[in-house]
């Protein structure tokens, strides 16, 4: 198996709906001209933050719950 | 192949996504009243239908128009499925009902998030709280962001097992 295959089949599955949910939320409407409205990178500030929070969240309970001995080796060092 | 379906998922979203940004509230009964009617037993409040504009209720002071329907959440939810996991359905009739599938899925989980998601906000509303630089209005913003993303993750995990694909992604 080739490294670039390899690290495609490590993304973490919560890449998935965060790449949906930033692209339709963010990267649409900026093609769409709301880059220059108000708000707009107020808007993507809360998005970013609050999505990006709870994927870190969501990848590390996951990373934790598949690899028990990993992540206990990790938090005694 | 793979890609084609894929291709057909993103148009139907695309579509979706074109019919929201010209709908008026009777377009959007369809997903706003089922809404509504969640929020109102979760809530223990009645709204009542205003005529072209949205549903009020008068007891708690506050407004669901069509701005709440969530259809882009509908749109996320059902790409996310549909796109994210197509690679896990391997004839053509699988693919088809895959996407059929990701489509009622979508529909229903958004019609569970988003009323979590207005029955926090009125609690919010309500309270009037507000945290340093969260204004009522980040914190509602921030509020919606965090129930839609987690209802998101949830349902994308939840068809993961479904779908039977493997803990890492291969996209």
């Amino acid at each position: 198996m080739s490294p670039r295959s390899d690290a495609r089949r490590r993304l973490p599955l919560v890449a998935i709906p965060l790449l949906a949910y930033l692209g339709e939320t963010l990267v649409i409407p900026a093609m769409n001209g709301a880059i220059a409205r108000p708000g707009f990178w107020e808007h993507a500030a809360i998005t970013a933050g609050a999505s990006g929070t709870i994927a870190a969240i969501w990848a590390l309970v996951s990373f934790a719950w598949s690899n028990p001995k990993r992540a206990n080796g990790a938090r005694s060092r | 192949m793979n890609l084609a379906f894929i291709a057909l998922a993103l148009g139907v979203g695309l579509w979706l996504k074109h019919f929201y940004s010209g709908a008026g509230f009777d377009d959007l009964r369809w997903v706003l009243a089922p809404t509504v009617w969640l929020v109102e037993r979760l809530t223990g409040s009645d709204f009542v239908a205003e005529a072209q504009r949205g549903y009020y209720s008068a007891g708690l002071r506050y407004e669901i128009v069509p701005a709440c329907a969530g259809v882009n959440f509908m749109i996320v939810a059902f790409w996310s499925l549909a796109c994210g996991l197509m690679s896990t359905r391997r004839t053509v009739g699988a693919r088809f009902a895959w996407i059929a599938a990701s489509g009622f899925a979508a529909y229903a989980v958004t019609l569970l998030a988003n009323a979590t998601r207005i029955t926090i906000a009125i609690a919010l509303h309500r309270a009037g709280v507000s945290f340093g630089p969260l204004t009522p209005d980040r914190l509602h913003a921030a509020e919606g962001v965090a129930v839609y993303f987690l209802f998101l993750c949830v349902t994308f995990a939840i068809g993961t097992c479904v779908a039977g694909a493997r803990r890492v992604a291969a996209i």
